[in-house]
């Protein structure tokens, strides 16, 4: 088998990285750093709403932060430009919603999870961070009404051709 | 928070990994069952993308060959001609289009700060047009970031 690269693209970084320290324009009169009394502030933290001098202001898709709201917004996983991962409860209830069948004496249990995780969870797939439609909701709650529902049907017919 | 346009998805067996092609980075949602793990990679920060050939793309073939042969000598034995026409058919078709397709590709991104083996490219074929379109956005954040810089 031959591992020779085919495609590459190479290159260092083209451009240098912009410049952190911005300009100072001061937010008010006499205005100084939370964090650094001695600096002058420049802006107010997006989410707190403490001044910051230009050596603290963190810009994240055009909003401001100052260290302290950055870093817990990054440990909450809060700020979407900084989310490390999402628990995807659409895809969980998909699964749910049609692997019991591989256990069928698991659907006492899989419908209410299905039921709790659609209701609970119905608005999650708008807030990860790349938001996703909302279908495999009652797509998992068909896997669990459909089968049962054909099955009592097959049986019904099964009867009545008996007789 | 608004819609994101893919730029690239390669189907896994235990979840996709979904590329979208930002301003200045390439942000992937790499899914592994119900977790979905993001990673950006900055324009800034890539050294290079590598595709190379995977060789689990043979092992799918030959499976794939085998397959279409066991059922056809098994519809052999039944002395069923119209069945293994139509088996030997289909055997012939999943395998030329698996040809047409080319070879599988791994993928190697190194930046600044590590390597990462995350699919960027599903075929070999797709290689070219992928880093093509990378490089032209490369390109176009290259003149911004010099003006922000300066």
């Amino acid at each position: 088998m031959c591992h020779l690269p085919l495609v590459a693209l190479a290159g260092a970084a083209q451009s240098p990285p912009p410049s952190v320290v911005k300009p100072e324009t001061t937010v008010g009169e006499g205005g100084t750093c939370f964090f650094h009394p001695e600096n002058a502030a420049v802006v107010a933290c997006g989410d707190c709403g403490r001044f910051v001098c230009a050596l603290c202001e963190i810009e994240l898709d055009g909003r401001k932060y100052c260290p302290a709201c950055f870093e817990q917004g990054q440990t909450g996983e809060t700020i979407a430009a900084v989310r490390q991962r999402d628990f995807l409860y659409d895809s969980l209830a998909l699964a749910v919603g049609w692997w019991w069948l591989l256990f069928y004496f698991t659907w006492i249990l899989a419908l209410p999870g299905v039921l709790y995780l659609a209701i609970a969870q119905w608005n999650a797939p708008k807030r990860y961070l790349v938001p996703r439609s909302r279908w495999r909701y009652p797509v998992a709650l068909l896997g669990l009404v459909l089968p049962p529902a054909l099955f009592v049907l097959a049986i019904l017919i099964a009867v009545r051709v008996r007789r | 928070m608004k819609r994101k346009t893919t730029f690239t998805r390669v189907r896994r067996p235990l979840g996709p990994a979904v590329w979208y092609l930002e301003s200045d980075h390439l942000l992937v949602s790499n899914q592994r069952l119900f977790w979905a793990e993001y990673h950006r990679f900055y324009f800034a920060d890539l050294r290079s993308i590598t595709f190379w050939p995977a060789p689990r793309y043979w092992i799918r073939v030959g499976l794939k060959v085998l397959l279409a042969g066991l059922i056809t000598w098994l519809m052999a034995l039944l002395n069923s001609t119209i069945a293994v026409i139509v088996v030997l058919a289909a055997g012939v078709a999943l395998v030329a289009r698996e040809l047409e397709q080319g070879p599988d590709a791994n993928t190697r991104l190194e930046t600044t700060h590590g390597i990462y083996h995350i699919p960027l490219a599903s075929r070999m074929r797709h290689g070219p047009k992928l880093l093509e379109q990378i490089a032209r956005q490369r390109a176009e954040l290259a003149p911004a970031a010099q003006a922000a810089a300066e």
